[in-house]
Formats: structure tokens, sequence, C-alpha cells
């Protein structure tokens, strides 16, 4: 897997061209207030960013005189959001075949997607694009930033999650989990058989039965998602759509060592003690909060995964819904209704902040790059007109890898929606 | 104690005996160390003293003592043979009460979905499809512990049964077995697999898109040859090792293949076989393969095993499992669906299996409440079965037929401390289960009523003008009995307690349909004659969702259709029954009103002069027997009533006519309602028309009676005149109007005008009650008021100031000119019911309608006019006090203003004594976002408590 920096490249190849743009190289960004996540709080704080990276964050940092100065002093800073698991910006979430693990979302996003440009305006700066739960082995995803005219300008990191799932359909549960069972099988038996023939050609070829420089047969490029999952070179994204399944999942993963992310269903809080003895973050559905009437009694309860999950201190990530085949969603595809949603249920704020920067960050395995403001990390910011968890609250600008990519002021949609005065009322 | 027990006690063997005293004396070393209550190192110790005690082999125990160490019991014994009690023993006293073995349901659908599509599925296993989060309440009280999962029933090979508990905390720790068995259908649901398409991702010429194929077998008549075929290729591949690839059969994608693994355990002896074989014949056939392929057998439902006793006899099957097929408490379809397979289940079956010498095991069938599940072992021994044999059927001789006798089945040392606690001898029909015990651990519990409740939190808002710091309430009879600071709480309430809570009064929705979606047919347009309250679903589970938000109560009514818009019901969202389910049946009625101009409000006034002239019926009706039952006590006022009824005697006029149109260009049905007035020549009274279902009426106008010539005139379709002649109960006569003259001729039908002076001295003279008139009376007689949806600002004005002359009550809804401008309300401004649009945005400037009326001093009350989102009334008036609405008047337009206009503020609105109970304790201010709802109450009862799920 190859990082993608396509930003820098820009940045580069712009900076070899025009001597103007060399003063971009370092932005500092004056912010009122800093959410760095990790670090606690800073007021009047300054951001220093180098080629797209921060170079430092602190009170007392001088700016570069040739820097460009992005003046947020009476607005709030904090890392954009990173979602973890998500099928949107794609004409379909997922193939109609169950069995499609060497399909990818590569050939699938739609970069001119209004997902993307909702998701930008809510401050969301990373995405894990990955097919959605209506299959059994379902594809391969991508990491994305929503923001780019192609997909490889969009690209952070190919070839990322493996999708399995456990959503029964039509059928019944265990059939599904039969027939999972019974299509790793096949890969295993394919590789079996492979070995066999590979040891059979290496004899042969001792034997001079084959020309020397002749090479044994690639892996089937239809198999390789799954060998590479069973080899432990690929991560699952093991849909569990309720608490149901957690049990067999996990008898799953641990029978055939691979490893995964579990990616549950708002019902599988009732399973949250199994969860919080695995000692891993999960990454929720955007459903949070789910009624449930108890075939016994009647009795109605509404349960919060999110909180369910917070109680046990099981890191979570959190999701944002997506509008499928132009249906609208409900509030659940905000950010900060989701964030709030969980406070709301009784959830630290820090954690249901963390849940769409820094965890999801580590479960894409980019907590290096991502999910906070600290130095060395990607600048990936956004400028937020108060607290982030407020529906008054707006993004106002988002940096990605330094650069701005979106600016309430110059957003066309919402010009066209609300005119000119509006925007640029709110924008201050 | 009854004799037939007497008679199980003697029949306490010796060996049990010894091995019970042996108990007594030392502690047996059994518990394994799997599976235990307490972590591992620690040792928890029960001590369980119960009546008697049935250990599940058929022995039964008096006055006897169970110890129970890390959820297995250790010893069990009575009188001299009982064990010691060991320091620190946790005691649980049930003396006098029954305790048994926990049930071990033989039978279950529990993990079952839908059917395969595929006939054979050997690596299907159930419980892959059992849920572990969910909880089995009402299998816990039937008493049962332990269940078998049927993997589907509806397949030759449907796969691997499991035996699983039915509670516990560690999911995996509750399999059993979950590979108990192989399930076969030698019967005709067999025969039923579809045909299976199997589509290939990119057909080519060699691996090209095929029709879908059909599965054998279809007919009984390969049944055998297709099983017999199955075993033998597994055999075949378990004795030649030709790698991995040949332990798969079956065709299709790969994940539709499956393993032959489970048929060469069965093939060896391994695995038993659980065979569905209802009828003769499939049982014939079962047995001849169990006989030729030496399977270890269990045979599932041999509904007509009489006829092939001696054969069952000489060839053992390891048992049999009976689903008795009787729905206690519930309707009993014959086979009317499938009449052709459905063999005549004879309830003797399990007898007749017992003489044969096989185990027999007993559950419930599919839809047969697992509550009572006892009751299938007694409905056994009316049957046939000994007592001892049907108690052995649903514990020991369960575990023995599933291969899991040696966890459950019975209560001897070593084993898994399931049991249940009955209120008496198992079989009797008054004897219930009251505790149910899984591994040493109470799993549930009979739950006993209690009628005082306390609310203990940190600040009580009464909305009725007082706070109280550190605040309690108590409720008794669903009433408030008392509220206040740091209370004292009686003995014996129950208390709760909701350290941080802040309590508020239930919140009234003024204006939703929850309940009248039910039937799935959407919400019905509103009518004056729909009796709401009646026509709710006391179920509709939206009620529950509302009570989940804080509501307690909701207005409901159909949705807006025309002038006379509908009756509105205040309901409980929560209530034990239907009858305290509705407040009040009629507790407003709803118009539409947005007519403007200089007669718009005529139409309204004529609705409600209706209603006075119905409610003049019924007052004339009510003096006149107040007079008769005042003339019966003393006589004097006889000349009194003479006076007033004599000259109505002749009235030619006053009562119900039904209009003949001569030659009518179309069937319009005209009734008139006329009365003749005191002076004997004005007449007034209502023309109502019908025109298919359409329906209009008018008032009369200038009506006048000279000698036997009525005139009148009214506005229907245009002004029209009326000249007719009178006669005897009848008149003819023309009706004028632009488009033309028409004849008429009409006939008197009923003389029972208001003022109709009755022949009939007994008093038939009781008005007729007209549901569609009932709620303009209530309005009439100021019990209920009107409810006007009206939005443009004269149309507003007009309404007020005509209902302030009228001095009837009256609410405004939407009010859409008002929320701008609240001085059209005038000085003394209505009640406002405000649709959830609180702010609203206007040419980009915000307007929070809410604040602006009630800066204006309206009485504010809001409704969602929705059903799911009926529960999202408190976020709406958050909205508003986000953009700048006081709290306290965002509180009371939740709480005490609806109640107030709809005159329910007798019953809720504010928490004050002698109101109902219904109130809401939010962990904070109730309408911050972060807030959450812990604790509902209404009508006294704990219906939402969500204090776990919060921090």
């Amino acid at each position: 897997m190859n990082v993608r920096l396509p930003s820098w490249n820009l940045l580069l190849w712009l900076a070899t061209l025009s001597p103007s743009v060399c003063a971009q190289d370092q932005v500092v960004v004056k912010a009122g207030k800093v959410i760095t996540v990790t670090k606690g709080t800073l007021e009047n704080a300054v951001i220093l960013i180098e080629n797209g990276v921060i170079r430092e964050v602190g009170q007392d940092i001088e700016a570069p005189w040739d820097a460009t100065v992005i003046d947020a002093s009476d607005k709030v800073v904090l890392p954009t959001y990173v979602v973890a698991h998500t099928s949107g910006g794609m004409s379909n979430p997922n193939e109609n075949m169950a069995n499609v693990p060497y399909l990818t979302v590569e050939d699938a996003v739609d970069p001119s997607s209004q997902f993307f440009e909702e998701a930008l305006r809510n401050g969301v700066g990373t995405l894990h694009v990955i097919p959605g739960n209506a299959t059994l082995l379902g594809g391969r995803g991508m990491i994305i930033r929503p923001f780019g005219r192609t997909v490889e300008d969009m690209a952070v990191r190919t070839a990322a999650g493996l999708k399995v799932s456990l959503d029964p359909g039509r059928g019944s549960r265990m059939a599904k989990i039969r027939k999972l069972h019974r299509a790793i099988a096949e890969v295993r038996e394919y590789l079996a058989d492979r070995e066999r023939r590979e040891a059979e050609f290496a004899k042969e070829k001792e034997a001079g039965a084959v020309a020397e420089d002749a090479e044994f047969e690639e892996i089937d490029p239809k198999k390789k998602p799954v060998v590479d999952l069973l080899a432990g070179k690929a991560t699952a994204f093991f849909y569990v759509p309720s608490a149901a399944e957690i049990a067999e999942a996990l008898r799953i993963r641990d029978r055939y060592g691979f490893k995964a992310v579990f990616v549950l269903g708002p019902a599988c809080s009732k399973a949250a003690t199994r969860l919080a003895r695995l000692g891993e973050p999960v990454v929720l559905m955007p459903e949070l909060e789910v009624w449930e009437t108890d075939p016994d009694t009647d009795e109605e309860s509404m349960y919060c995964s999110a909180a369910e999950l917070a109680k046990l201190s099981v890191p979570f990530a959190l999701g944002i819904a997506e509008s499928t085949r132009g249906r609208p969603t409900g509030p659940t595809r905000y950010p900060w209704w989701q964030m709030a949603t969980c406070v709301r249920n009784g959830v630290d704020r820090q954690m249901a902040l963390e849940a769409l920067t820094i965890v999801p960050a580590r479960i894409l395995g980019l907590e290096e790059e991502l999910g906070s403001i600290e130095a060395g990390k990607v600048a990936n910011l956004q400028i937020v007109t108060g607290d982030p968890l407020q529906a008054t609250t707006w993004v106002d600008t988002v940096l990605l890898d330094g650069e701005v990519a979106y600016q309430r002021s110059e957003d066309p949609r919402l010009r066209h929606l609300f005119g000119e005065a509006e925007t640029t009322e709110d924008a201050r | 104690m009854s004799r037939r027990r007497q008679a199980l006690a003697q029949r306490l063997t010796l060996a049990t005996s010894a091995l019970l005293a042996l108990a007594a004396g030392a502690p047996l070393h059994a518990a394994s160390p799997q599976g235990g209550a307490a972590p591992q190192g620690e040792v928890s110790t029960t001590v369980v003293r119960c009546g008697a005690l049935y250990v599940g082999d058929g022995t039964v125990l008096e006055d006897a003592t169970m110890v129970v160490q890390n959820g297995r019991v250790l010893a069990v014994g009575a009188g001299a043979g009982a064990p010691a009690v060991p320091s620190g023993a946790r005691i649980v006293d049930v003396t006098g009460k029954t305790v048994m073995p926990g049930l071990v349901a033989a039978d279950s659908d529990l993990a079952a979905g839908a059917d395969e599509r595929y006939g054979v599925t050997p690596d299907v296993v159930a419980v892959d499809g059992f849920d572990f989060a969910k909880r089995r309440l009402r299998w816990l009280e039937g008493g049962v512990t332990t269940a078998y999962l049927s993997p589907g029933r509806a397949r030759l090979v449907s796969g691997q049964g499991s035996v699983v508990k039915l509670a516990g905390e560690d999911m995996m720790g509750r399999v059993l077995a979950d590979s108990a068995c192989l399930r076969i259908a030698m019967g005709g649901a067999a025969l039923r697999a579809p045909a299976v398409f199997e589509p290939t991702a990119a057909p080519t010429s060699d691996d090209p898109l095929l029709p879908a194929r059909q599965q054998a077998p279809t007919a009984r008549i390969s049944l055998l040859t297709e099983l017999r075929e199955l075993f033998e290729t597994a055999v075949r591949s378990d004795r030649g090792s030709n790698g991995p690839l040949a332990a798969f059969s079956g065709t299709g994608a790969a994940e539709d293949r499956y393993s032959l693994e489970p048929l060469q355990r069965a093939a060896r002896g391994d695995l038993r076989v659980r065979v569905a074989a209802a009828r003769a014949g499939d049982l014939r056939r079962a047995l001849r393969l169990a006989a030729d392929l030496q399977l270890a057998m269990v045979l599932e439902d041999p509904w007509e095993l009489h006829r092939l006793a001696d054969a069952v006899r000489r060839q053992q099957a390891l048992g049999a499992v009976f689903r008795l097929p009787v729905r206690v408490g519930g309707r009993n379809p014959g086979g009317e669906d499938r009449a052709q397979d459905e063999p005549e289940r004879h309830l003797d079956a399990p007898a007749v299996a017992a003489r044969a010498g096989l185990r027999v095991a007993l559950a419930t069938s599919r839809d047969q409440d697992a509550a009572d599940f006892l009751w299938i072992a007694a409905l056994a021994i009316r049957h046939g079965l000994t007592p001892t044999q049907a108690m052995r059927s649903v514990t020991a001789d369960a575990a023995a037929v599933l291969g899991v006798a040696d966890r459950v089945g019975t209560l001897t040392p070593g084993k898994d401390a399931d049991f249940a606690v009955l209120s008496g001898e198992p079989f009797a029909v008054g004897t219930l289960v009251e505790q149910t015990w899984v591994e040493g651990t109470l799993a549930w519990e009979r739950q006993a009523s209690s009628s005082l409740l306390a609310v203990r939190c940190d600040r009580i808002e009464t909305v009725a003008g007082q706070t109280f710091g550190n605040g309690v309430l108590l409720a008794a009879d669903g009433k408030i009995k008392a509220v206040g600071e740091g209370l004292a709480v009686p003995y014996g309430a129950r208390v709760v307690d909701v350290p941080g809570g802040v309590m508020v009064p239930g919140f009234v929705n003024a204006y939703c349909h929850v309940g009248l979606s039910g039937d799935g047919t959407g919400i019905p347009k509103g009518a004056a004659d729909q009796r709401v309250g009646r026509v709710v679903d006391p179920s509709d589970p939206l009620l529950a969702r509302a009570a989940q938000a804080g509501l307690t109560t909701v207005l409901v009514s159909g949705t807006d259709s025309s002038l006379v818009s509908g009756r509105v019901a205040a309901l409980k969202t929560a209530a034990p029954d239907r009858d305290s389910l509705v407040l009040r049946e009629t507790a407003a009625l709803r118009f539409v009103h947005d007519a403007v101009g200089a007669d718009a409000i005529k139409p309204l006034a004529d609705a409600v002069a209706r209603g006075r002239r119905y409610l003049k019926k019924w007052q004339d009706y009510e003096a006149k027997l107040a007079k008769k039952a005042k003339g019966e006590a003393t006589d004097e006022d006889d000349e009194d009533e003479d006076e007033t009824s004599t000259p109505k005697k002749a009235d030619p006029i006053t009562g119900t006519w039904k209009v003949e149109l001569v030659d009518a260009p179309f069937p319009l049905q005209i009734t008139l309602e006329l009365e003749l007035g005191e002076d004997g020549s004005t007449v007034t009274g209502t023309v109502v028309a019908r025109f298919g279902s359409r329906e209009m009426s008018t008032d009369v106008q200038d009506g006048k009676l000279e000698g036997d010539t009525l005139t009148a005139s009214f506005t229907l379709m245009g002004p029209t005149e009326v000249t007719a002649t009178v006669g005897e109960d009848s008149m003819s006569g023309s009706l004028q109007s632009p488009q033309g003259d028409q004849e008429f001729r009409a006939t008197r039908t009923a003389k029972d005008g208001a003022a109709a002076g009755d022949d009939d001295e007994d008093g038939d003279g009781k008005p007729k009650v007209d549901e569609s008139l009932e709620p303009l009376r209530a309005l009439v007689e100021k019990k209920i008021p009107a409810v006007v949806r009206v939005d443009r600002a004269p149309a507003i004005r007009s309404v007020v100031e005509w209902f302030a002359e009228q001095e009837l009550p009256l609410v405004l809804t939407g009010a859409r000119d008002a929320t701008r401008d609240p001085a059209v309300l005038g000085e003394q401004p209505p009640g406002v019911v405000l649709d959830p649009d609180v702010v609203q945005r206007e040419d980009g400037a915000m307007l929070n309608a809410a604040a602006n009326l009630t800066d204006h001093g309206v009485a504010l009350a809001l409704g969602t006019g929705d059903t799911a989102g009926a529960r999202h009334l408190p976020l709406h008036m958050a909205l508003a006090v986000r953009y700048g609405l006081d709290p306290t008047e965002a509180l009371e337009a939740l709480t005490l203003h609806p109640a107030r206009l709809f005159q329910l503020d007798d019953r809720i609105g504010s928490l004050e004594r002698g109101k109902d109970a219904d109130f809401v304790v939010f962990s904070g201010s109730p309408f911050e976002l972060t807030s959450r709802v812990l604790l509902v109450v209404v009508g006294g009862r704990v219906v939402v408590d969500q204090r776990e799920q919060g921090r």
C-alpha cells in the first residue's frame, strides 16, 4: 500500500512553476481556540503549517513574515473528521452478487457526488469508502479525501478494507454464516491445491520439464483479496448487524485468524460486555438510537449503541448516513448531530469527538497522520464558528493538506440557496 | 402432601439414598471448573431450602436442602440426609415451595429463520441462528432453562441441531452442544425444496448460465434413495482420502456447496440423527434407513407410532420427541392449509412411545406460549403417561434424548444448578413458576406488585409556581399524594431514586395522530361523529415511544378535513387498560376555517347554531323530565305543563320533513328540520342536502307560516325561495332559484323538533343521540373548546371576535399570521396550538413564532401533527428555546397550557396533589439537547426507566 498525497505533488509542481505560490509553503492559522483532540484545548493559539504538514502548535509561535495567515481568532479550529466506514458517493452501495471480494470501490466512486460535497461542507476530511453490507464478501474499499476532480485526486489509500458481511438479508442467519465458512473454505482449498501444484511445478522445473525462466502461475486475482485476508495482509471490515451475530463473528475471526474491524449495527450494543473484552475499537453504523419491543413483555426500550459501549469504555468510531439512490436521509448525516446524539445519551464529550477523529484514524491505521492537531500530522483542519456539537455552528473553512479545500463564503451551493448576503454574513 | 407425590417419594431408590447420604457426609467434589457462575478462584455457595424437591429422575425429596457451588449442584438431601450448610453460604429460603430441575425443551424454533434454498445443507449449525442477546423471559417464566434449537424443518437434510441454555452472561458458555444431531425430514416437508437458480457472475460457454434446477426428492418414492446416496458419498469420501476437495459436495457457487463431514460423523455413529417422521410410512422408512446404516436415531413427532410400535420395540431408537399440538389459550387450526400431509396427531402417542420402550421428550408446538410449558407434561399424563414419565419427559429424559444429560436434566451432584421454584405441585393447575435459576444465578422472578411509589430527584419543577430542590414525589393509585422538598417516604413504598434528575410534569402533545395508524390504512380524516377515543389502537407502539420521550398525554384526532373537522381525544401514552388510556374521549372539536370576507364566519356560526338547537332539544327534554319528577311529587305544577305543551300539539310545521323533488334533474335528497316559533308564525330550521356522499346544510331564513302557506328562503348553491302549502304532515310547493323553479312534495317523518309537543306521556320525547352533533353540544355547553385551524389575519380576527361575542372557549391552531403579528389576536388573545415549525426563516429573517406569541401573553401549546414524529415534541420546543423562547414559558407550553386550553387541568398539567401522577425525570434541564429521559411515570406506573443507561 503506498501513501498518496496528490496535493503535495500538486503543491511542489506549482512551486516549481510559479514563484508566487512559494509563499504558500507556509501557512499560519491564528485560532481563538484549538481543539487538538489528543492534547487538550488551547486558547488563542497558532498553528504553523509547512508543506501541508503541521509544524508547530502553541500559544507563543511567531508567524514567519512570508507565511499566508488565516485569521480565525474568533473561531474554533479542530481536525477534520475521519469517517471509518461509509458506502456513500457511489451510485450503488454494493453488487447484488454475494461473493465478489475482487471488486473495488475505485471503480465506483463518483467524485462529483453530492455526498462528498456535503461531507466536506460539514468538516469531513477523510472517508473510508467501502462496499455496502448486502453482500457476503463484498469487495475492497479505499480511503479518500472529499476533494478533487478525479478518483486519483481524491485517493489517500487504495486497497483498504475488505468488506465481510453477516447481514442475513432475506435468508436465515445460520445459512449466511454457513455460506461465509464455505466461501473461505473454497479459497483455502484453492490455496492447498495451488501449493500442491507449485511443488509439482518445482519438481518439473528441476527435472527440466519446463523452461528455466518459467514462473509459476500468479494467485487468481478473483481470490487474491481473500488470500490476503487469510494471510493477515488485509483487514476485514466485518459487518455485524445485531448482537445475535457477535459471538459468531468473533468465532469466525479467531478460527481463520484474520484481522477484522467490527462494523456494528445499532442493536449490537446488547453484546457490549462481550465487545469490552475484545478491547479493540469498533465502527458504529450511522443509526445510533434503536427502539426495541420486547416480544415477551411488549416493553418498548431505546438503546443508544454509542452510550452502551462508552459505559464499558469500548472505543468506537461514528459513521454518517449516506443518501441511497437520491433518497434523503435524516440528520444522522451530520457529524455534529451524531456527536450530540452520543452526548445526549450520556457519552463524554471528549469521547464523542474522538469517535470522529482519532479513533477512526487509528482504525484505518492513519493515527500517525490524521485525527488530531499535533506537530508532524497532516494539516487537515476545519475552522468552525463555535462549539462543534451545536447545530448553530458552521464550518467556515476546511484545510486539507494545508490547502484551503472549502470556504463557506465561496460555497456555490449555499450561494445558490441563500443568496450572496447570507453566506457572507454567516461566514463572518 | 398429595398421594401421588407420596407414592413417588416412596420410590426413592436405595442407590439414590446412598448417593445422597454420601453427599451429606462428605461434600462431593463434582463441579467441573468450566461454566461456573463465580470467577475462577472464588467460591460462591448457595444453599436452597425448599419443600418438595423433584430430582428429575423420578425421585422426590420432602423438606429438602440443596447446596450449589459455582453454579453446580454440590449436594442434595432431606431429613437426616440433608447436607450441612457451609459457612458463608447464601441462603435461599423457599421453604414450602417445590423445586424441580430447569425444564429442558426437547424442541424449539428459537434459532430458525427462513428455510435454506437447498434441500441438503448438513453443515448448517442451528446455534448460528440463535440470538444470545435476546432475553427469553417467557421461557424462563415457564421454568425452561435449556432448549434444543431446530436448524429448520422443511428440507431433506436441514443441518445440525444445537442445545443451549436460555439465560446466562457468557454467550458461548451457554452452548451445551452446538452439534447435537443431524436433522433429516422423512415426510412431505422434505419434498418442498424450491428449484434453485445458480447464476454465474460472468457466464462463458464453459461456465454457462443454466436454468433453475429442480431438487430431488420431489416424491416420497425417491426419499430413501436420495438419502442413501448422500450417506454413501459421505462414507466413500471418508474412507478414501482424496484431499480436502473430496469432503464437499453439492452444486452452485462455492459458498453454496456443503461439507460432508456431518454425514460422515452420523454414518460412523458419532452424531445422532434426528428424523422427522410423522406418518407411519415415513416412520417405516426411517427405521429402515437407521437399520441399514446403523444410525443412532431420535424420532421427531412420530404421531403414528401406534401403527409400528412393535417394529420400534424391536429396533431400539434412542428416543422420541413430541411437540404437543395443543395451543393452550389460543386457536388451534386444523390441517386446513396442508391437509394431505398432516397425519392425525394422537395425543396418546407419547404414552405409546413410552410403552414401546422409547425415551419420551416433550416440547411445545411452535406457537404455544412457553410460559405454560409444564402444562404439556400435565396434558401427557391425561393421555396416558405416568407422572414420573411426564416429569422425566421435560427433564432427565429430554436431556438424555438431546445428549446433554451430563450437564442438565436432574438435580444430582455435579450437574448444573438449573432449577425452577414452583408455588406447588408441578402438574397442578394452580401452580406457577415463581423463580427460575440458571447455574446458581437467579434468571427470572415473578414480580409482585406494589402500590405506593416514591420518586426522589434533585429538583422538581411543579409548573404550579413551585420548584423543590431535593424533591420527593409520592404517588398512590395513580394520583399524586404529595410533592415537596425532602419528604419522608412511608414504609413499604417503592422508592425510585434519580440522583441528579430534574422532574417536570409529563409533556402534552396538543395535536397528533398516534394510535390512529395501527391498521395500516393511513390516518383517517377527522369527522365530528368519529369517536376517536374508541378507534385508537392502545397497542400502537408509537404511544410507548412517545412515552419514552417524556410525553404522557397526547391529543389525538384525525387529519383536518372540512369546516367541522373532527373530535380530539386526550390519551395517556401508557395505561394498564383501554379505559384508563383514554383521559377524555372528546376533549375538543377541530374546525378548519380559512374563509375571508363579509359573511365568512357564517358556516362556522351555522354549525354552532346546529349545536345550540341540539342542546336545546336535550335541555327541553331534561326540563320536562325534571318537571315530571316534580309533578309526581307535588301536583301543583300540572297547570304549567299544560300551558306550555297545549299549543304545540296542533303545530303543523315542527319536525323533520323529507323532501321529494318532482322530476328532479339529479338525485338530490333534501331534508328540512323545521321548528315553529312561540308566536305561531315564525319558522326556523335547517336545510340539509345530500348528493351522493356529499352533504351540505344551511339555515332557513325568513321562515313564515301564514294559514297553511309556508314561505322561507335559504342559500344553498345560490339563493332559493320556498313557497309551499302545508297540509296534515305533508306539504307541496316550489323552490325558486336563479337556475329555475322546482316543484317539490314533502312529508313529515318525525315530529321530534326541539319544541315538539309529544303525545306520548311516558317520555318518548327523548331526543335521538346524534353523534355528529354531540361535540357541538359539548362546545356550546363550554365543556370543550373549539380548536380552529386558521391562518390568515382577517380570518383570525373574525374568528376571535365571533367566539368572544358568543362567549365560547376557543383555541387557535396554525395561526400563521398571528405568529408574525400577534396583535391580530386582539386584547384578550385565545390560546394557540402551534405547528412544529416554531422557528421559521422568512426572507432571511429569523422568526420565532413561539416567542412572539408568548411575548404577547398568549397561552401556547404545541402539536406535532404526526404519528412517529409525535415524540419529537420536546425537541421542537428546544429549538424555540435555542432561538430565544423563555424556558419557563416553553415548559408551560408543554404542560400546563395545553392542559388548561383543553380543560384537562383538573387531571394533568402540573405536579400538584390530587392530579394524575404523570411526570418525567430528565438528567438535566429538559430543553438541553444533552439531557436524557431517565424516568417516565404515567398514572403512577413507571413506564420508562432508563436510569441505568445514562451515566
